[in-house]
């Protein structure tokens, strides 16, 4: 349980637009063992989702890895009793090299945001979509059934019957009734909490040592959302899986995370462990964001407390601890000057900010 | 229905069919029952959340109160001031107006809508998008109306140079504080929030939030606060109607309807949501299957398919929607003998 699988040191990942530079990851640090889950929650554009595709080297154009370490630790010659591990520098494989593609969907699985709304339509019945794609969205034109073994086909060598008879069995664990003939389904024909549970099981067809779940459960609602949760941590006890799990519902992570990152504006700002996180946030902004969900038991028409002003332009960063002119806690003088480091301020809990940075 | 005298807004029966059309002729097959016979009361000043899970017909009851879609059946009875010269309140019948009046009665209704960008015209400047209800209403007057734009946007926490810039120039935040000052640019009485919060980040969340509470207090408005979000609606509302399958199944102050849940469903829905203190996670019931389908629904009670207390009356009647504590409506044939689990 506690072999290290990925380690993610020091990336920085830079957006060259016209403007200038966007650093989207600035400097992010984690590491993540086998079978363990992880959350990372942020607001929108806080670098949350482009740190995840950094691992499976998908970052969109302009973006660029511009530093830093991905360490996949990687299992060869796995047979119950012996193995040998193989540390791959991710940041140094070319996004379309034999070997990421052998990873990506392969050993590292990835399920996003409500896969319908990612649809191009232009996608045509081929069989040339490439893995890349049929990764992270469902194509419309086409069975489910023939997604699935494609990734299967794709990473394993097994026949066309093999495959498929994978497909209908993967159907089967993620809860889909009637597998045999949901085979033959096109995405059209499910509901949003089915088409998740086919993304989830072309995730899994390869067993994956690692999940990437980016916001999975956001366009669902709440009862689909508890059964996919449900059935997440169901499959990561049955085949020792480590789960990134990226999101800003502070409440699904809470029950599915073993420990938690949480960024802004491409910074880790605070990493603890999912208890102590929710029990004794440290950095403020991780407090602001707690205290800002309307959090159901509470009582009615009270006031919440938000976090003051927006999330500053990413091309004008201000000076200093970049939440400063937001923070309740800002200390003029100093948050505005000096840029905080990270600091262990508890057993596994560490933060960046000026206000631990005396004792 | 309760006749009382601050009673704003009185629906009763409302139903929006919409037909299913096939073939060349365009021959209706069907119909899909989006809202089927919702029945309730906003006063005024008071908030109403209507909440439920996507398709159960929320978005539709929003729109069908005001007639943006056409009701099929039912009454909306509304108490206006816009229709006499003197200001003197009268309960009119909103699907029964005459264009006209109907146009005279929307000053005081006002609508605030889920997706910040696609509400607002992008050629628009902020200044004409917030003046715009007044000229269709013919309202707009110098200098008075300059300096009415002015005090909303500073209101809604904006600048007034910020006036003069259009919608892509802001933030999704900032873009919903304009639409909420649009749509209080005539002093409306009753505001109908689609979905206004959910496409917005926390802190922003929590921001708007506020604002919508203060403007409340402030202007006395009556809000349908339309959700998914069961913690957001418990946080804004007074009372609490949740809907599943184009049907209002239970309906009771917010206080009550979270800590003692009367219909099984809304006691689904509560255990589902998840919680941020780890360890208060309460047992989840899980519901079967997925939300039953308004084109064809289920015989009897709508929910029994995955209800788990369903018994075989479930699968016969359909459940009245009745009261069975003071102002606490629902509609299950075992309300009173069921012990449900709050919050």
């Amino acid at each position: 349980m506690s072999e290290t699988l990925l380690e993610v040191k020091d990336l920085r990942v830079q957006f060259q637009v016209r403007e200038g530079v966007v650093q989207a990851v600035d400097g992010l640090s984690f590491d993540l063992k086998r079978g363990q889950t992880l959350g990372v929650i942020g607001e929108s554009g806080c670098g949350k989702s482009i740190s995840a595709r950094a691992i499976l080297q998908m970052i969109p154009r302009p973006g660029k890895i511009v530093g830093g370490e991905i360490l996949y630790h990687r299992r060869q010659n796995f047979n119950g009793t012996s193995e040998t591990i193989e540390v791959v520098n991710i940041t140094q494989l070319k996004p379309d090299s034999a070997l990421i593609r052998e990873i990506r969907g392969g050993e590292i699985g990835m399920i996003f945001q409500e896969p319908m709304s990612s649809l191009t339509p232009v996608y045509s019945a081929g069989y040339h979509i490439g893995e890349a794609t049929s990764l992270h969205r469902l194509t419309p034109v086409r069975k489910i059934g023939d997604q699935i073994a494609e990734t299967i086909a794709a990473h394993k060598k097994v026949t066309k019957q093999e495959a498929r008879a994978l497909a209908v069995e993967m159907l089967r664990k993620v809860g889909i009734p009637n597998p045999e003939q949901r085979v033959n389904s096109y995405p059209h024909q499910l509901s949003g909490g089915q088409r998740q549970r086919v993304m989830i099981a072309i995730a899994l067809s390869c067993q994956p040592a690692m999940l990437i779940a980016d916001e999975p459960t956001t366009a669902l609602d709440v009862s689909i959302e508890a059964q996919i949760l449900d059935l997440m941590r169901e499959l990561q006890s049955s085949i020792e899986m480590a789960i990134l799990f990226i999101t800003h519902n502070l409440g699904a992570v809470a029950g599915m995370a073993d420990e938690i990152v949480v960024m802004y504006m491409g910074k880790c700002v605070e990493r603890a462990k999912t208890a102590d996180l929710f029990r004794d946030p440290k950095h403020p902004y991780t407090r602001a964001l707690l205290q800002s969900i309307p959090e159901l038991g509470r009582k009615s028409r009270a006031r919440l407390a938000s976090i003051e002003g927006m999330v500053p332009d990413p091309l004008h960063l201000p000076t200093g601890c970049v939440f400063h002119p937001r923070c309740p806690a800002f200390m003029p003088g100093k948050c505005d000057r000096l840029a905080p480091q990270w600091k262990q301020v508890g057993d596994e809990h560490w933060v960046s900010c000026l206000l631990y940075e005396e004792q | 229905m309760t006749s009382l005298n601050n009673v704003l807004l009185d629906v009763r029966h409302l139903k929006k069919y919409f037909p299913i059309q096939t073939g060349l002729l365009r021959r209706t097959m069907g119909y899909v029952k989006a809202v089927d016979d919702i029945s309730f009361v906003v006063r005024e000043g008071e908030t109403l959340g209507l909440v439920g899970e996507s398709g159960c017909g929320k978005t539709t009851a929003g729109r069908a109160l005001i007639r943006l879609y056409e009701p099929t059946a039912g009454e909306v009875w509304f108490n206006t001031r816009a229709l006499s010269a003197d200001g003197t309140p009268e309960t009119v019948n909103l699907l029964e107006l005459q264009p006209q009046a109907l146009k005279a009665v929307r000053l005081e209704i006002a609508m605030i809508f889920q997706d910040p960008i696609n509400s607002l015209n992008p050629r628009m400047t902020v200044a004409d998008i917030i003046a715009e209800p007044l000229h269709i209403h013919s309202r707009y007057r110098q200098p008075e109306s300059e300096e009415l734009i002015v005090r909303l946007i500073e209101r809604v926490g904006l600048r007034p140079d910020h006036l003069r810039r259009y919608p892509h120039e802001f933030s999704g935040g900032q873009r919903q504080r304009i639409g909420i000052a649009r749509a209080l640019a005539l002093h409306p009485r009753l505001v109908i929030c689609d979905e206004s919060v959910s496409a917005l980040d926390v802190s922003i969340r929590a921001q708007t939030l506020n604002l919508l509470q203060d403007l409340q207090d402030e202007f006395q408005l009556a809000y349908v606060f339309i959700a998914h979000d069961l913690g957001v609606v418990q946080h804004i509302s007074d009372r609490v109607a949740v809907m599943y399958v184009g049907k209002m199944v239970e309906l009771a102050e917010a206080e009550e309807l979270y800590n003692l849940p009367l219909h099984p469903y809304t006691e689904a829905l509560l255990s589902a949501v998840p919680r941020t203190d780890p360890g208060s996670q309460p047992e989840r019931i899980v519901m079967q299957g997925d939300v039953a389908d308004p084109a064809n629904p289920p015989g009897g009670c709508y929910f029994h398919p995955r209800c788990r207390y369903a018994k075989e009356i479930c699968k016969q009647t359909t459940p009245e929607f009745r009261e069975v504590k003071p102002g606490h409506f629902v509609s299950c044939h075992f309300a009173e003998e069921l012990q449900l689990r709050g919050v």
